[in-house]
Formats: C-alpha cells, sequence, structure tokens
C-alpha cells in the first residue's frame, strides 16, 4: 500500500504506469486492477500504456461516477425496487436531458416569483439547481442540508432565503417525477450507489472479489464520494498505489476534495514523494519560485533566470494583442521548427470571438489548431442552426415558421454555391420577408433573378425543397434524431450540398443528433404515437442553449499534431506538459474570480465547511487568491520552455485592465529590478 | 467529382487496437477503416431504412446481452423477465446453455488481449465457459446465423479463436487442449462451432492483414454491396439512402461499441 505525492511533471504517472505494467507482467488478472480518475481525460495515459501491452484488456480505467452508472446497469434488477423504482429498465440521463426534465419545475417556480431575487437566466438556474444535487449525492448531504448550508453562509439579504427554500422544493419534485419514471441523473446515480449497490451484500462482495488492486491518480481531483469508495475497498485489496499532486486541486468547483484525499497516506505503508521536475527549464523553475514568492509576500532574491521563463509585450487593445498572439505562434511554428502539439493557447474563458479570431488567423497561416470548450452549445455553430430551421419549417404543430433571415442562413450553408447574398435574394423571392407557409419554387422565379441565382444552385434548391415537402408528411411517424439524420445523409452530404465532404460540419451533425435522440429516448424509452410535438420541444430547447453542449474532440483528435486553444482548467485537466504556453488577456480579472452563482456554492457545500458559517467577502478574496496561485503553479509545472503573456491595456469590452494575474507579473518583474 | 485527400502516412491514433469489428471494416473497405477508426470521422448517415426497425433490433440486442450478463453475475432470470420482451431467447438461451454445458467456469463479457507485432488486437467474449480441458467462447446472435462458410470467413472466428488461443491458458494458469469458438442464435436455436486448428495458419494471415493496413492507400472497395449500408456513401458518392435491410446487418457485431455514455460535468 502506497502513497506517491509530488507536483505535476516529476513522473507520478510514468511510475504508476511502471506499476500496472508490473502487476500485469506478474499475472495478476486484468479484472483484477482497478485504475480510478477523476476525469476520462485523466485516465488517458493509462489507456495507452494498456494498449501497448498484451493481456491487458478488461483493466478498468474509471471514473466514480462511471463505476457507479456500470453497477447499476449491472445490478438494476437486485436494487431497483428496495429503492423505490420500478424494476423495469431504468433511463440514465445526460446532462442535457436532466436539465430538460428540471425545467418543468424551475419554470414553475419562476412562475410563482420566488426566484426572482436573483436575477439569472433560466438556463443557468437549471445549471445551478442541478449542481447543488451533484454536490448533495456526492458529498453525502441531504437536500435539507445543502439549503441549511447555503442559508447559513448567505449574509446578504434575507429574501436569497426563500430562494433557497425554493430550490429545496424544486428538487424534491424534481426527485418524485425521477422516481416515478425510473429517470436517473448523475445525483441519483451517486445517491442509489452509495446507499444501495455498496450495501447489497451480494454486490459487495462481486466488487470486492473483482478488484483486488487499486491504482488512484489524482486523488487531489476527486469528490469524496471517491475517496470513501477508496476506504470501502480498502480491506480487501491486495495492493494499492495512490497518487497525489502538490498544490492542485483544480477541480474544487465539481467537489474536489484535495485535503482528504491526503489524508488517505495514513493508510498506506509507504510514503515516497518526487521532488524533480521533468518537464521545466530552470528558469521556470525559477518562475515557479517567484511567483510562490509573491503570493506569500516573501522578499526574496530571485534568480537572473527568472525573465528568460516568460516574455509579455503590452498592447494598447484587445485585437492588437491577438494579433502579437498569431505572430508569435507563427514564429514559432514557420522559423522556429516547433511543432503546433507544443503549443497551448489559455484563456480564463474562452469566448467565441477569441475563438474564431485566433483560429481563423492560424487557419488561414497554414497553421493546424483545435479548440475545446466543454461547456460550448451547439445552437453556436452555423450548421446545426441550419439543420433546426429547416426542422422547424417541417414540422406543422410549430406555432410559427423561423425567420427569414435563418431560412437564409440555413440555405446558404445547405446548398453548395450559395453565397450569403444570394441565398438572401432566394430566400425573399421564395419565402418572401414577411414568411409564407412554403417555400416556392425556383421555376416560378423571373429567368433574369433565376440567372442571377444561378441555375445550377436553384436546381440544388429544388431538390431539397422537394425532399423537405416530401417529408413534411412524415414527422408524426419519425422521431426528431431520424429526420436529421435522414436530412443529412439524404441530402445535405451529397455533392451540391454544404456538407458534402466538410468533416467538421459532420462531427457537428453527428453530435445534435446523437443530442435529439438522447432527449426523445429520455422522454419516450418505448416510442410514441405522435413525434411532432417531441420535434418542436427538442428544437425549442437546442435554440434556448438548453441542450446539446458539442463536445467536438475526441481524444485521439486531441492528440494530432496541432495548436491547442483551451480554457485554463480544461488544458489543466489534459495534463499534457508542452513547450510554449500563451496566456491570454493576462490582465483580464476573470483570471483571478469566481464566477457568480447566486444557488450554489463550491466551499460551503463541501464536507469540512462549518454549518451556519457566513462566508464573507475576505472568504471569497481568499479563496480567489488561493485559486489562482495554483493555477499559476499549476500551468507553469506543465511548461518546458516559455511562457508568453498577451497583456492588453483595454479589454475586449473597452475597460482598462488590471486583474490579479497581471498584478503577480508585476510583483515578480520589481522583485527582479530590486 | 475529385476525392478526399488521403494521408496514407497518418498512421493509426494513438491508443489504437485492433478488433474484430475494425479488421473486418478494413476488409469490406480500406477507405471506412480510414474513415472510422484512423480519422475517427462522425458521419451521421443512417445505416439502413427502416431506421426505426433497425434501431429496435439493436436494442433488443443490447437488452438480451445485458440479461445475458446479469444472469452470469448470479442475478436469477426470473428477476430480469418482466424486464425484456424477449422472453423466447432467453427461453433458447438457456436451451443453448444446457446443451452447450455443464460448465466448470464461466465468465461474461470478458475481454483478452494480444500482442501480433507491435499490434494490439483485442477479442470481448460474450461468455467464456471452461468444461474440462476445454475452453468455449460462445457468441450470442439474435438473428439468424449466416452460413458456416460466410461465418468462417469471418474476421471474428479468425480474431476470437487467435486471441482465445493465445491468452485462455495464460489467465485460467492451466494448460488446455482444446479451444472453441461457439455461434448460438437465440432467434433460430441454430449453432455453429469452429475449434482452433494450427493449419489455418491464423497468426500468418493475421499479420498479413495488419502489414496490408499499414501499407494500404485506402482506396474505396470495388464491391460496392459494402456501401448500401455504410453511413459514408455520401463522403465516397456512392448512394442517397441506405438500401440494405436492418436484418441484413450484423447487429451483434456492432451493438457492444460503446459510445461515449459518461454523464458527468468535466473540464
Amino acid at each position: 500500500m502506497r502513497f506517491l505525492e509530488g507536483p505535476a511533471g516529476t513522473g507520478k504517472t510514468t511510475t504508476a504506469i511502471t506499476h500496472l505494467s508490473h502487476l500485469l507482467m506478474n499475472g495478476e488478472r486484468p479484472q483484477s486492477i482497478l485504475v480510478l480518475v477523476p476525469q476520462r481525460t485523466l485516465g488517458r495515459p493509462y489507456q495507452l500504456a494498456l494498449n501497448q501491452q498484451p493481456n491487458a484488456a478488461g483493466v478498468d480505467v474509471v471514473t466514480i461516477g462511471g463505476l457507479a452508472r456500470r453497477s447499476l446497469e449491472r445490478f438494476w434488477p437486485l436494487i431497483a425496487e428496495q429503492a423505490g423504482y420500478p424494476r423495469s429498465e431504468p433511463t440514465f440521463l445526460t446532462i442535457e436531458t436532466a436539465q430538460y426534465h428540471m425545467a418543468q419545475f424551475i419554470d414553475t417556480a419562476i412562475q410563482t416569483g420566488r426566484f426572482d431575487s436573483v436575477s439569472v437566466p433560466r438556463a443557468r438556474l437549471i445549471a445551478q439547481t442541478l449542481d447543488n444535487l451533484s454536490k448533495a449525492a456526492i458529498n453525502n448531504f441531504s437536500l435539507a442540508e445543502v439549503t441549511e448550508r447555503l442559508t447559513g453562509a448567505w449574509s446578504g439579504h434575507s429574501s436569497r432565503h426563500m430562494v433557497y427554500e425554493t430550490w429545496q422544493t424544486t428538487v424534491e419534485q424534481f426527485r418524485a417525477y425521477c422516481q416515478e419514471h425510473n429517470l436517473l441523473d448523475f445525483s441519483i446515480q451517486i445517491e442509489l450507489f452509495t446507499q444501495h449497490i455498496l450495501n447489497d451484500p451480494q454486490i459487495a462482495a462481486h466488487l470486492r472479489d473483482t478488484y483486488q488492486h487499486l491504482i488512484a491518480d489524482n486523488i487531489e481531483e476527486n469528490n469524496p464520494i471517491a475517496l470513501d469508495f477508496i476506504h470501502w475497498l480498502w480491506p480487501s485489496l491486495d495492493s494499492a498505489l495512490l497518487i497525489y499532486d502538490s498544490d492542485a486541486g483544480y477541480r474544487i468547483f465539481l467537489g474536489a476534495e484535495p485535503e482528504a484525499a491526503y489524508s488517505l497516506q495514513t493508510l498506506c505503508d509507504e510514503h515516497e514523494a518526487l521532488t524533480t521536475s521533468r518537464v521545466q527549464s530552470p528558469a521556470l523553475q525559477n518562475l515557479e519560485q517567484a511567483i510562490t514568492n509573491a503570493f506569500t509576500n516573501e522578499p526574496q532574491a530571485q534568480s537572473s533566470l527568472v525573465q528568460e521563463a516568460f516574455t509579455f509585450t503590452f498592447h494598447s487593445f484587445y485585437p492588437q494583442m491577438l494579433d502579437w498572439v498569431c505572430e508569435q505562434v507563427i514564429d514559432l511554428v514557420e522559423r522556429q521548427n516547433v511543432e503546433p502539439r507544443e503549443i497551448v493557447l489559455i484563456a480564463p474563458f474562452l469566448n467565441d470571438s477569441l475563438r474564431f479570431s485566433i483560429m481563423n488567423t492560424l487557419e488561414n497561416a497554414g497553421i493546424p489548431i483545435i479548440s475545446h470548450r466543454p461547456s460550448r452549445a451547439i445552437r453556436e455553430e452555423p450548421i446545426a442552426r441550419a439543420l433546426l430551421t429547416l426542422m422547424q419549417w417541417v414540422n406543422p404543430v410549430e406555432p410559427s415558421l423561423p425567420p427569414a433571415a435563418d431560412m437564409a442562413n440555413a440555405l446558404e450553408q445547405l446548398i453548395d454555391g450559395l453565397d450569403p447574398i444570394r441565398a438572401r435574394i432566394l430566400t425573399e423571392i421564395v419565402y418572401g420577408s414577411a414568411g409564407r407557409r412554403e417555400l416556392g419554387s425556383f421555376d416560378d422565379i423571373n429567368p433574369k433573378m433565376q440567372s442571377r441565382i444561378t441555375y445550377i444552385c436553384g436546381e440544388r434548391y429544388e431538390q431539397l425543397r422537394q425532399w423537405l415537402i416530401d417529408m413534411r408528411t412524415t414527422v408524426s411517424e419519425i422521431p426528431p434524431d431520424h429526420f436529421l439524420r435522414s436530412l443529412f445523409g439524404d441530402i445535405a452530404s451529397q455533392v451540391g450540398f454544404g456538407l458534402h465532404r466538410q468533416m467538421d460540419s459532420g462531427t457537428v451533425a453527428a453530435q445534435l443528433i446523437d443530442s435529439a435522440f438522447d432527449f426523445r429516448t429520455s422522454l419516450y424509452p418505448e416510442g410514441t404515437d405522435d413525434w411532432a410535438p417531441v420535434w418542436r420541444d427538442y428544437r425549442e430547447l437546442v435554440s434556448e442553449g438548453l441542450l446539446a453542449a458539442f463536445h467536438p474532440l475526441s481524444w485521439q483528435k486531441e492528440e494530432t499534431n496541432a495548436v491547442f486553444i483551451a480554457p485554463a482548467y480544461t488544458y489543466l485537466m489534459r495534463n499534457r506538459p508542452v513547450e510554449y504556453q500563451f496566456w491570454l488577456d493576462v490582465g483580464s480579472q476573470a483570471w483571478g474570480e469566481r464566477l457568480e452563482q447566486p444557488l450554489t456554492h463550491p466551499y460551503v457545500l463541501r464536507r469540512d465547511y462549518p454549518l451556519h458559517r457566513v462566508w464573507t467577502d475576505e472568504d471569497e478574496q481568499q479563496s480567489n487568491w488561493a485559486t489562482l496561485y495554483k493555477l499559476m503553479v499549476g500551468l507553469v509545472r506543465r511548461c518546458r520552455k516559455q511562457i508568453y503573456l498577451a497583456i492588453a491595456d483595454l479589454g475586449e469590452q473597452g475597460f482598462e485592465q488590471r486583474g490579479p494575474l497581471l498584478h503577480v507579473f508585476q510583483q515578480i518583474l520589481q522583485q527582479d529590478e530590486a | 467529382m475529385g476525392d478526399i485527400k488521403i494521408d496514407p502516412h497518418m498512421g493509426l491514433p494513438a491508443g489504437f487496437h485492433f478488433s474484430q469489428s475494425n479488421l473486418q471494416d478494413f476488409v469490406d473497405c480500406p477507405r471506412r477503416f480510414y474513415l472510422r477508426h484512423i480519422l475517427n470521422q462522425q458521419w451521421p448517415a443512417p445505416t439502413t431504412e427502416p431506421q426505426r426497425e433497425f434501431e429496435q433490433a439493436m436494442q433488443n440486442g443490447e437488452r438480451f446481452h445485458r440479461v445475458v450478463e446479469r444472469h452470469q453475475l448470479g442475478i436469477p432470470l426470473s428477476l430480469m423477465s418482466a424486464l425484456s420482451p424477449l422472453d423466447g431467447w432467453l427461453t433458447r438461451y438457456e436451451q443453448h446453455l444446457a446443451t452447450l454445458g455443464p460448465f466448470d467456469q464461466v465468465w461474461a463479457e470478458i475481454a483478452f488481449s494480444s500482442l501480433i507485432g507491435n499490434h494490439t488486437l483485442v477479442a470481448k467474449f460474450d461468455l467464456l465457459a471452461l468444461k474440462g480441458n476445454t475452453i468455449i467462447a460462445i457468441d450470442w446472435k439474435t438473428g439468424k446465423l449466416p452460413q458456416r462458410p460466410t461465418l468462417q470467413r469471418r474476421l471474428q472466428t479468425l480474431v476470437y479463436l487467435y486471441v482465445l488461443h493465445q491468452e485462455a491458458s495464460r489467465y485460467l494458469g492451466k494448460p488446455l487442449d482444446t479451444y472453441t469458438l461457439t455461434y448460438a442464435s437465440v432467434a433460430t436455436g441454430e449453432i455453429q462451432t469452429f475449434d482452433y486448428s494450427p493449419s489455418e495458419g491464423y497468426t500468418g494471415r493475421l499479420t498479413t492483414l495488419l502489414n496490408n493496413i499499414q501499407h494500404s492507400a485506402f482506396q474505396k472497395t470495388d464491391d460496392q454491396r459494402h456501401c448500401r449500408f455504410c453511413a459514408y456513401r455520401s463522403l465516397c458518392e456512392r448512394g442517397t439512402t441506405p438500401t440494405a435491410l436492418p436484418d441484413e446487418y450484423d447487429i451483434d457485431g456492432d451493438w457492444a461499441i460503446p459510445r461515449d455514455t459518461e454523464n458527468e460535468v468535466e473540464f
């Protein structure tokens, strides 16, 4: 039983993979080995290693959520009735489908005015409501305790108390509805796992007999239930290797408990600390020390190497800063022959304009670049919007037709060769700016306009139009995902149409179709007689941004040789060191600020936070400061050569920027001069 | 129209492993293998029509395999009969077990991997059963079994028998005399059995196949029958609506392909 700790980049995971190989080479059955990770991305090094050796299939590389779900799928008939659920197969809700079911209860609460004192959009109310449920489950809190904790920590206007009480009433209704309809969201899955799966003698014996060797990596990122599970499994284990990343714990917002994870060392016979970085240059090691000094206010002599670790330029305006970033990336790749995958661009949040601007410039320069933003809604993709527009037009139960601008966009996206101007003209003629029930025929347009739009585009338009008209009669008979699938396969991806051989568009369409499938199978697992209202509900929810988060990258694609642009925490959770990091918009306040979340609280909803203790402004400042320190050190430890700081005096919105990250670097530079 | 740009030097993605399913893809159409397994390209066109029938068949196959896994984990079938409309299948499943058994030991849904050259080859068995010194891999089929020569030619037969022979003895920690793959249809009651035989030259055939993949230009297949139920047909300009019927598709070969189903919030 071994506890291994050390900062990122010191070889902990490499040590664990060697340990895993030894277990397999010594003849341990792969099925007896459990590799527990807090997030799937952190399991990749193990999956890659397992694919390189024989007789390794069957090693479980899984998160606690994955283990809970799989156990429920396997053992449902044994626990369903005692848990108060029907014995028929349950429906496992995704984040998106859970949001859909929750929406009806939130809407009721909104209508009563009980959420009026918090000005948060509906979609965020729903997301935060579910977040609280998850926090209750992973901490083993009752719903009442969540309310009590939030109420006790709140020091503002008393109207917030009613908000928390309303939250509790709402989620109780949601839970009752889930139980009646056999729906399992993440929080219910976790509760059933801890309360029933692990307490059923037959299942418990099976799990304990199966797993005899445990490797738990990044335990500092794991939630309390995962740590409880390690305790539960411990007595029956033949071996265990627990790995703790010092100064990490980035997933506090998702329930990570680094302190509780660290206390697991008391269970182990051996304790080993790795301290030598295999990643950082001496200059970056000095920068890490300088950052630590800045945060602890310890004025210490700095090595002259510190400034070799980073480079920066001040720009007056935000676009100038972005231009500078692109120029530097192009220089690194084209003139210094740096592999694109050795470069990451990191921002506190990755908004559309930032992402588009940089990706567009680099792609035009021939530099491959990939992005990942986990929470991006698929409605932001023009192809998805085009498909949804046609879905709305085809469906006779829709209360209104799509706006002409949306129809023009759809035709432009889906008809190859139809530019925005011709698409607008065509729409004005055949659809009418006021909107008509039918899409008119190209054949009825006067020849002059036909010629302007071009006959080839007209022919394609006619083909699409006829197909849509034919589909109108079948709307009530087929689910929305079948319609979208046929629209993609029969028309949109064929020669002459906008998605033909457009690989990225294929990915967007696939994710939209998957989300439509999840939506209707969670609502109507056994089908329905009339799908038309389901089409409408689905389309409305996607348009609202409530359904269909876009997860564009498979992990194989993330491994490709391309520059990676992502939010800072997304990059950290890839645990992939690179030669060059670009920190974008260093002056932004967002680097050191928690998002406003009136319905939930990542610190108050933790086991070690005292009940009834008020959360103060000082607590907020301290936690933000501590989070920024972890973030900076985590990034620096994953950089081999140099960090580029991109700074704009005026931010994207035109305001002067003096955020905490900039302040830290100013301190480091002043210290250096001193 | 031109063709998509193929980079034959792109190589297999990190962490890739071979299986009966992806090898069959290569044999059916090298281009499909390239798109699906090297580019990992999603292309959501229907594979069969009517889609609803195909989907129903997939769901039933998935449910049946889950019930069997649960049964082998010790959950009585009586607890599950209410879960499934597949009573007839379960009756034949029990009959098959009675015919093929009794077994000394069984393992449900177990995967073995084996190295061939520098590549990993994975086989996931529905049920592995030990009977004396014979190891039997049972593959449940929820449709009619193809003709024996067709099954014989399938990559599944080659891969399963190779991996079984390479790994089962080591897994069990004892020498084995016979390695058997049994296809058992719960829809029709048919059974087809294949024994491992050194004269079949499994290693050579697989090595040749992997070598072909490494040196392939990933051309489209000449046999356009494979395009009828291929999702990539619009990419290859080989048709619009699928012309294959659901019962022409090997449901049980595909249903276990995992879709990313975890539902946790991640960074």
